[in-house]
Formats: structure tokens, sequence, C-alpha cells
């Protein structure tokens, strides 16, 4: 192969040996050509297509300033006519106050043939609900179809497979992030599935640059997917401060920029600002072990910028997740972590913390606290987040030496401006009137198109293979 | 470029514009004709340029980038031009005038006619890519700038130009073949 040197100088030489002679009268002739032809005057500070260098625009350019009165009277001009505009539409369609759903009917809606701690969820474009987690099994996941009450298993092509994490595409397909334990190297490996609703499967699996166990992934408003953070595998060794983006077009992984500390367990959420929020977690690495991440962190995997918002209110509980839900107005709730039993609560009432995130100022603001430990959350219609979760609590307290320790599971409709929560019926005080069953504690929710909503759970303690499904159904707003 | 003369001739000034062209004529049929390959497409372009230089010098932003400026009127003039009269170029080369010259030169000849050859091969807005970066030296951003294209597709132009003229210098530098033999 030739080097560049030899090349280049035999580019030039080739130029040379056929170098032309330029016409002597070339420029006589363009004289007069142009001594009828007038020169073309850009009407508004050289704003036209032919003006070049493209126009970076800077109040310190003549032509800039020179016009800026033109500019500025019309856009005062366009400022004041919009505002009419919207204005009086604004007023013309302003919408009634909502009226607040009424939780009619808690049905048993189905099943799914493993039993998931915590699903991970999705409600698909097409009405269904992809739902997955912690099975080690040839499905990856399993799409259900509310209204015809049945399930159907997203084969991996793998014997033995988890589902960590998923993300909606903006074509309506779901990327899944999932943990293969039939690797032959016995390890593990994480690998990424795109899946597709229209026929119902995955593409063949890619390996991430590296193994992510506990990974948290992201949709982000660029059309790729955020992976961040995890394991190096289920031995917790070493947690990753590392990030990769996947483009699902191209199935092509790339590294993204480093988190600030390493985290895993965590949860994200991309909000409206195109940032993503970090919350959770632990960092597992040796000098550190079992120490829970209570940092909020706002991430911007484009310029790998990072900034501590703020701080999750509790400290103790390791394992339990918090929770974040994005809002119709683009505002995030982030719930704290669940806390343990606190079985001297009164009557499980332990309240749990709440901030809320606002994209448009990036900062944080207390949130009315939540009575109780929260698995679940989901935004309803009316504006307000159907909460889910259970505690324990000595039915007489530990002040009156009672044994009976009572389990309690809850629901609960949370106003998220005021606090004030509906409850499900208190089995200690019977206070609280939505309907629950008292055996069955829920772990994810997803709102359907029709605005009611299917809660998962199962019982960890009682060895059944299955996580049911759940639906309530709501009166009034939108809700059915 | 003196920055008067420019500003001179964006208020009108003929003289001052006259001295522009005449200044830039030469560098601008230059580039024209190894984009062209073609005298009278390569004046046509020029003359183009020359009165698109007239014309629009009061639209040009920043003097001090007129020489660019000029490099981005006869190219895109040129492409134009191509355009317009598309027509079959067809590169005359005898193979006797490759292999009966004895020795070194007969090799250097050899490798220009390779070249000759595959730049002519090249569609103009490769070639044109080529000439700016190799003949008139500009970096590729101003390529960019000068094309009115993304820089991605400056270079990856370049990439495949370059690949294509690596291979005719790579085919130059091995024996001759006549009549399927080795010379």
């Amino acid at each position: 192969m030739t080097d560049d040197l030899v090349f280049d100088r035999a580019i030039l030489e080739a130029f040379h040996a056929t170098a032309p002679t330029t016409p002597s009268d070339i420029v006589d002739r363009a004289l007069t050509r142009t001594a009828d032809v007038p020169q073309r005057r850009p009407r508004l500070g050289r704003l036209d297509a032919r003006a070049w260098p493209p126009a970076r625009w800077s109040i310190g350019d003549p032509s800039i300033r020179r016009n800026a009165r033109l500019l500025l009277l019309a856009a005062a001009i366009a400022l004041v006519t919009a505002t009419a505009v919207v204005g009086a539409k604004l007023l013309q369609d302003r919408p009634p106050t909502p009226r607040l759903l009424q939780p009619t009917t808690l049905v048993q809606s189905g099943s799914l043939p493993a039993q998931f701690d915590a699903p991970v969820t999705v409600l698909l474009g097409d009405g269904r609900v992809l739902a997955g987690g912690y099975a080690g099994l040839p499905a990856i996941a399993y799409v259900l179809d509310p209204v015809a009450h049945s399930e159907q298993p997203i084969d991996s092509g793998l014997p033995t497979v988890n589902l960590e994490s998923a993300a909606l595409l903006p074509d309506g397909r779901v990327a899944l992030l999932g943990w293969d334990q039939s690797d032959p190297s016995a390890e593990g490996r994480s690998l990424l599935w795109v899946f597709d609703p229209r026929t119902n499967r995955v593409g063949e699996p890619v390996p991430t640059l590296e193994k992510r166990f506990d990974a948290a992934m992201v949709a982000v408003p660029d059309g790729r997917v955020l992976i961040t953070g995890g394991i190096e595998s289920q031995d917790p060794s070493r947690a990753l401060a590392t990030t990769e983006l996947f483009d699902p077009t191209t199935r092509m992984l790339k590294s993204g920029p480093p988190l600030t500390a390493p985290r895993t367990g965590h949860i994200a959420l991309a909000t409206t600002a195109g940032t993503v929020l970090l919350v959770g977690g632990n960092d597992v690495t040796p000098d550190k072990v079992g120490r829970p991440i209570n940092e909020i962190e706002l991430f911007d995997h484009v310029t790998g910028g990072s900034e501590v918002l703020g701080h999750l209110g509790t400290t103790n509980a390791i394992r339990s997740h918090p929770r974040l839900l994005a809002l119709a107005d683009g505002r995030v709730l982030i719930v704290d972590r669940q806390i343990g039993p606190q079985l001297c609560g009164r009557h499980g009432i332990d309240p749990i913390g709440a901030q809320m995130f606002d994209p448009t100022t990036q900062k944080l603001s207390p949130a009315p606290p939540i009575p109780h430990s929260v698995a679940a959350v989901v935004a309803l219609t009316d504006g307000r987040v159907l909460v889910a979760g259970s505690w324990q609590a000595l039915r007489d307290g530990c002040a009156a030496g009672g044994q009976e320790i009572v389990n309690g599971n809850w629901l609960g409709l949370y106003d998220p401006a005021t606090g004030a929560t509906v409850e499900s019926t208190n089995p200690i005080t019977h206070d609280g009137a939505l309907p629950i069953d008292p055996l069955r504690p829920y772990s994810a929710a997803v709102r359907l198109a029709d605005g009611s909503v299917l809660l998962f759970g199962s019982d960890l303690t009682n060895g059944d293979q299955f996580t049911w499904v759940d639906q309530l159904r709501f009166e009034g707003g939108s809700g059915k | 470029m003196d920055r008067s003369l420019v500003e001179r001739a964006q208020h009108g000034d003929r003289d001052a514009y006259e001295r522009l062209a005449r200044a830039s004529a030469e560098r601008m049929y230059t580039v024209a004709y190894q984009i062209a390959r073609d005298h009278d497409r390569a004046d046509d372009a020029v003359q183009q340029a020359l009165v698109e230089m007239w014309r629009d010098l009061p639209s040009l932003r920043d003097a001090d980038r007129f020489e660019a400026w000029t490099y981005r009127l006869v190219t895109r003039a040129c492409l134009q031009e191509l355009r317009r009269r598309r027509r079959v170029q067809v590169v005359e080369l005898s193979p006797d005038d490759v292999i009966e010259q004895p020795g070194d030169f007969a090799a250097d000849a050899a490798l220009r006619d390779q070249l000759q050859h595959a730049l002519a091969s090249l569609t103009p807005d490769h070639r044109a890519v080529v000439v700016l970066r190799h003949l008139s030296g500009l970096p590729l951003e101003e390529i960019a700038e000068v094309l009115g294209v993304p820089l991605g597709t400056v270079a990856s132009r370049l990439h495949h130009a370059t690949r294509s003229l690596r291979a005719a210098i790579d085919a130059g530098e091995r024996p001759a073949v006549i009549g399927g033999q080795p010379a």
C-alpha cells in the first residue's frame, strides 16, 4: 500500500502535470458581462440564502444590529398576535376541573405462569401489556391481553433468562435488558433484545459491552437506549460506573459517558428535558459494601454532565427500591424507599417521604408524604397517583405488649398536590373504603388505555409459581 | 487578500472588483479545470463564478473569507455546469505511451496516467473534494463550508476517492502488462 506522503505527492504531481493555462481574456470578458449587472443588496441584515458564510447569530454582527429594530418590531407584533389568539383559544377550550375517579371493582384478571418479585411492565401501543422479571425461564417476558385475559410468552431462544429492565421505543417496539443464566461460562451475561409487538417476537440478542447485572435502562429522547451501572456478575464484586448507549435501529452499542459513582440496583427515568434521573441503588465495591445510594442524580447522557439534586429521606433499607413516576405535566414524583417492617408503627402508618422534580426549573421540592410503604405507583387520569404496597404491625402496638402481627396490604389514591390519600380498608382500624384483597399484595402496576389499572403481585412466602394480575376499575373521569 | 479591497467591491467599486477578479482568476480556473477536466467547461464555470462574485459580493458576511468564498463560487459553478451539460467524458490514453518509455521515467509516466484515469473516473462531486483538498489545500471543515455539505459527507467522499486513487497508484507500481504477460 502506498504511504500517505507518496500518495499526496503523486496526486499533486498529477495536478501539476495537467496544469491549465488560464485564458488571458477571461477577466475582461467577465468585466464586460458584469458591466450592466447590478449588485444584489441583501434586504434584511444579509439574511438571504446567498449570504455566506452561514449566519452565526451574534449581537456583534453589524448587519444584525442594523436590523435589530425591524426584527424587534416584527417579534413584538407576532407576540401580541399570538398571545391574543392563544389566550382566546385557552379561554374557549379551558378544560373543566377533572372529576375524581371513583374506584368501583377490583377483579382477578389473569396470571403470569411464573413468580416475579417485582415485575417489569410496559403498556404496548396496541393496549396489551408486556410483563416479566426474574424467573429463569426460556421466556424473556409475557404479553398480556387484558381484554381476552390471555398471556403469550416471548421466547428468548435461550433456556434460562431473566428480564431486568424494559424501555418502550418511539416506534412502538420495546428494548429488553435481560440476564442470561444459560451462558456456557456459567458466569451469566447481559443481553439486549428488541421486541416487536407486531410479530410478537424478539430479534437476535445483542450482548452488552460489559456484563451488567441489576443495571437500569431507559429510552432517551434521541431514540437510543441508555443503560447505566449494574454489577459485572451476580457475585457482587464490583459495581459499575459505566454506561452504554444502544441504537435499536443499527443494533449497535457504544460506550456512553461515565456516572459520577458506581450504582447498581437503581432506577432511571428520562425527563421531558432530555436528561435522566437516577435514583436509589447500592454501591457494592469492597470498601462500601451495602451502602445505599441516596443521591438523586440528574445525568446528561449527551454531555456526560451530572448533578446531585438532593437525597432520599431514608437510608436504612438497602434492598428496596425507591419509585419514580412521570406525571402528565412532565414533573416526576420521587417516592422514598420502602422501609422495613415497623411493627410498632401505629396501625402500620409509617409515612414515606416524597419529592417532586420539575424539569423546567431542574429543581426538587418537597411533596406531601405517603401514609405507608410503596411498592408500585401509577398515574391516574384525574391527576392523582395510585400507590400500592404492604406493611406489618402489631395489632395492639408495642406499648400494649401486643403479640399479634397483622399484615396490611394497601392501595391508595394519593394527590401529589395536597397529600390527601383515599386508602383501602385498614385491617386494624377498619378505616378506608378502597377495595382490596388482604391476601394479595401488589408490587407493580400499569395503567391501561381505558384508565383502569392492572396490578401485579405474588406471595413470595408460599411457593406459588405464578404472579397474579388484578384489574382495578373506575368510574367517573375517563376511567372505566 | 486585501480586506479593504473586498469591502470596496462590496460597495460597488468596480476597480476593486477588477483587481479582485484578476488576482483570483488563475486560481479559480485551475480548480475549475481540474474538476471539469475540460477547458470549455472550466471557462464557462469561471465566467459564471466571476459574474456571481460581482453580483453577490454584498452577501459575503466576512471580507476575510473572500478566498474561501471564491472557491465556493467556482466549485458550485463548475458542478452546475457539469450537471447541465452532462455527457460522457473520454480520457484518451494510448497503452503504447505507457510501456514504451524506459526506466523510471516510464514508471512515473505510467503512474501519472493511471492517476489521470482514476481522477477522470471519479464523479465530479468526489473530484471536487480531491481538488480542494490536495490542490487547494483546504481543511475538511472549510471544504464542507465551500460545498455546503456536512463534514461527514466530505470525509466520506474523500475516503472513497482516496481509495480509488490509491488503487490506481498501486496498480501503476506493478509491472506493466502487455498481452496478458508481465513486461
